[in-house]
C-alpha cells in the first residue's frame, strides 16, 4: 500500500469528520431533547455558508484587509445570523405543534427544509456561488524516517482546531453550567424539569439556538476549504451527519463526534483505495452494520433507566 | 391569624380531565401552614392527578387553585415551583443519567438566581440533605440511576427540598419501600414539618400516612368523600375497612 496516499486520505478523512461531527452535534441535541429529527437542520447549515460569504464581501468592500480579523468578524456574524434562522424555525414550525402528535413536527421539518432550499434558490440564484481562498500554504507531514505521508492545507488545520475548540466549548457548557444541567434534565424528563422550575420552551429554543451555531462554524469552514456552495448542498452533508449522529448513537453528544469523524474516514479511505462513485454505498454499509450489531449506535443508551 | 391566613393552598372545585376522560369531580380542600394534611384513597382514585393538577399537568378545567392567596390555575407549569411549592412525584423521577449531587443542586432551580449564584446558601441547603440522609450524601458522586430504591426516594425528597419549599407535595413516598425504610421515611417527614415545611402527602398507605397527619381527606373516585381530623379518620369503621385491612 502506498504510505503517501493512507496518510493524505487520513488526514482528508479526519477534515471531514470534524465538520460531519459540528452539524451532527445539531440532529443529536435536537433529537435528545424533543426525539424528532430537524430535518431541516442541513439547510440550516446550507444558509450559514452562505451568510459566511455574503459577510465576507461585505467586510472586504469595508475596506478589512486582515485576514485573521475579517474570519473572526465573518464567525461571529455568521454564528449571530445563523442561530436567529435556528430559533426562528423552531419558533414558527414547532413550538405550535409541541402537543401534537410525533409526525406532525417531522412533516413540518421536511417542509422547513424545502422552504429554505428555494427561498436561497430564489434570493441568491440556483447557480453555484463561490469565494476567493483566502488562506494559502500547507505543511508536509513526514513519518519517522523522512518520507512524505501527506499535506495538510492550514485550511485543514484551522478546520480541525475550530471544530475541536467548538465541541470542547459546547461540552463544557453541557457538563458544567447551570444551562447545561437543565439542558440534560429537560432531555432525561421535560415534566419532571417543568415541576422543578425550569422553562423548557427556553432550554428548547436555546438547544436550537447551539444546534445551529455549530453549523454555522462548519458553513464557514467548507466555505473557505472548497470556495464554492449552491443552495442543495444542504441535503447530502444533513444526510450524512445525521448518519454520523445515529451511528455514534443518537442523543449522544460525544457520539455525534465519533460518528462524524469515523463517517469521514470511511468516505475518505474507501474513495481514495477503491471507487469515489461508491463512498456513500461503503458509508450506508458501515452504519447499517453498526446498527446491527448496536442498535443504539456506537455510544448511545439503549433507553434511559426508568426503576 | 384568622381562618383566611392560615390557609397555604386552597382548591375550590376542581375538575381535571385526562383527554376527554374526566379523572377530577369539584374537588375542595385546604392545606393550612404548618399542617401536615394527606390524602388518602384507592389506586385510580386520582390521587397522583390531583397533585399534577396542582402543577397545571393536566390544567383544571374548572374551579380555582390558591397558594397563599394567590390564584395559580392558569400559571406555567415552571413558574409554580417558584411560588414555593415541590413536588416529589409518583415514581421519583430522578434524573438518572446525572450524579446524585447534580440531582440535588437541580432542585435549586426555583430559587432568584442571585440565591442560586450564592455558594455560601448551596453549601448550606446540601447540608441540610445530608443531614437529613447521610447514607444517601455517601453516594454522592454516583449515578443517580445507580441508586435502590429507597435511596431514589431520598433523593427525590431531598431535590424537593433543595428549593426550601413552603409547602413539599409528596406521592405515594412509601411505595415499594420495605417496612423499615417506611418507619425511617415517615420519621423524616415528621422532621421536615417539625423545621416549619408545610406537608400534603398522598398515601396509598393510609394508617401510616394518618398517624403522622394533622387533617386528612379521603378521595373516591374523583370526589371529595370524607375529610376530618386524622385522629378521627383513623378511628371511622369505614375507613378503616376500606383503607386501613378492615378490623
Amino acid at each position: 500500500m502506498n504510505g503517501y496516499i493512507v496518510g493524505q486520505q487520513v488526514i482528508n478523512g479526519l477534515v471531514l469528520g470534524a465538520i460531519y461531527g459540528l452539524i451532527a452535534v445539531g440532529y443529536t441535541m435536537v433529537y435528545g431533547i424533543m426525539g424528532m429529527i430537524n430535518f431541516a437542520h442541513g439547510d440550516i447549515y446550507m444558509i450559514s455558508a452562505y451568510l459566511a460569504a455574503i459577510f465576507l464581501a461585505l467586510l472586504t468592500g469595508a475596506g478589512v484587509q486582515s485576514v485573521p480579523v475579517a474570519l473572526v468578524l465573518v464567525l461571529a456574524l455568521t454564528i449571530l445570523f445563523t442561530a436567529f434562522y435556528g430559533w426562528t424555525v423552531e419558533r414558527v414550525a414547532y413550538r405550535p405543534l409541541r402537543n401534537s402528535n410525533r409526525l406532525a413536527p417531522l412533516i413540518s421539518a421536511i417542509g422547513v427544509s424545502l422552504i429554505l432550499q428555494n427561498y436561497v434558490r430564489i434570493s441568491q440564484g440556483a447557480r453555484n456561488q463561490g469565494i476567493p481562498a483566502l488562506i494559502e500554504g500547507h505543511v508536509r507531514v513526514n513519518a519517522a524516517d523522512g518520507v512524505t505521508i501527506g499535506q495538510v492545507t492550514y485550511t485543514q488545520i484551522l478546520i480541525v482546531s475550530a471544530a475541536l475548540l467548538s465541541m470542547g466549548a459546547l461540552a463544557w457548557i453541557m457538563r458544567h453550567t447551570t444551562l447545561g444541567r437543565s439542558c440534560r434534565a429537560t432531555q432525561q424528563d421535560r415534566v419532571m424539569a417543568e415541576l422543578l422550575g425550569i422553562n423548557t420552551d427556553h432550554i428548547i429554543a436555546t438547544v436550537f439556538i447551539m444546534g445551529a451555531a455549530m453549523a454555522a462554524v462548519a458553513g464557514l469552514l467548507v466555505t473557505l476549504n472548497y470556495g464554492s456552495f449552491d443552495f442543495f448542498i444542504g441535503f447530502v452533508v444533513g444526510i450524512k451527519a445525521f448518519t454520523a449522529a445515529v451511528l455514534g448513537g443518537i442523543g449522544s453528544l460525544p457520539g455525534a463526534m465519533l460518528g462524524g469523524v469515523i463517517l469521514g474516514l470511511c468516505e475518505s479511505l474507501f474513495s481514495g483505495f477503491v471507487n469515489t462513485d461508491y463512498k456513500d454505498v461503503f458509508a450506508f454499509a458501515v452504519l447499517i452494520l453498526v446498527l446491527v450489531v448496536r442498535p443504539s449506535g456506537l455510544l448511545g443508551h439503549p433507553e434511559v433507566e426508568k426503576v | 391569624m384568622n381562618a383566611e391566613e392560615r390557609r397555604l393552598l386552597v382548591l375550590e372545585g376542581v375538575r381535571a380531565a385526562y383527554g376527554a376522560v374526566p379523572v377530577l369531580h369539584d374537588v375542595t380542600l385546604h392545606v393550612d401552614r404548618g399542617e401536615i394534611v394527606t390524602l388518602i384513597g384507592a389506586n385510580g382514585a386520582g390521587k397522583s392527578t390531583l397533585l399534577m393538577t396542582l402543577f397545571g399537568q393536566p390544567r383544571a378545567t374548572a374551579g380555582r387553585i390558591l397558594f397563599s392567596g394567590q390564584e395559580m390555575t392558569a400559571l406555567p407549569t415552571h413558574r409554580i415551583a417558584r411560588l414555593g411549592i415541590a413536588q416529589v412525584p409518583e415514581g421519583r423521577r430522578i434524573f438518572p443519567a446525572m450524579t446524585v449531587e447534580e440531582n440535588l443542586i437541580l432542585g435549586i432551580t426555583p430559587l432568584t438566581a442571585r440565591e442560586q449564584e450564592d455558594p455560601g446558601l448551596r453549601a448550606a441547603l446540601l447540608e441540610h440533605v445530608r443531614s437529613l440522609f447521610p447514607r444517601l450524601w455517601e453516594r454522592h458522586r454516583q449515578r443517580a440511576g445507580t441508586l435502590s430504591g429507597g435511596e431514589q426516594q431520598m433523593l427525590a425528597i431531598g431535590r424537593a427540598l433543595m428549593s426550601r419549599p413552603r409547602l413539599l407535595l409528596l406521592d405515594e413516598p412509601s411505595l415499594g419501600l420495605a417496612p423499615l425504610l417506611i418507619r425511617q421515611l415517615f420519621a423524616v417527614l415528621r422532621r421536615i414539618a417539625a423545621e416549619g415545611t408545610t406537608i400534603f402527602l398522598v398515601e396509598q398507605n393510609a394508617n401510616q400516612a394518618l398517624r403522622i397527619a394533622d387533617r386528612g381527606y379521603v378521595l373516591v373516585n374523583g370526589r371529595i368523600q370524607m375529610e376530618g381530623v386524622a385522629a378521627d379518620l383513623l378511628a371511622d369503621g369505614h375507613v378503616r375497612q376500606a383503607y386501613l385491612g378492615g378490623h
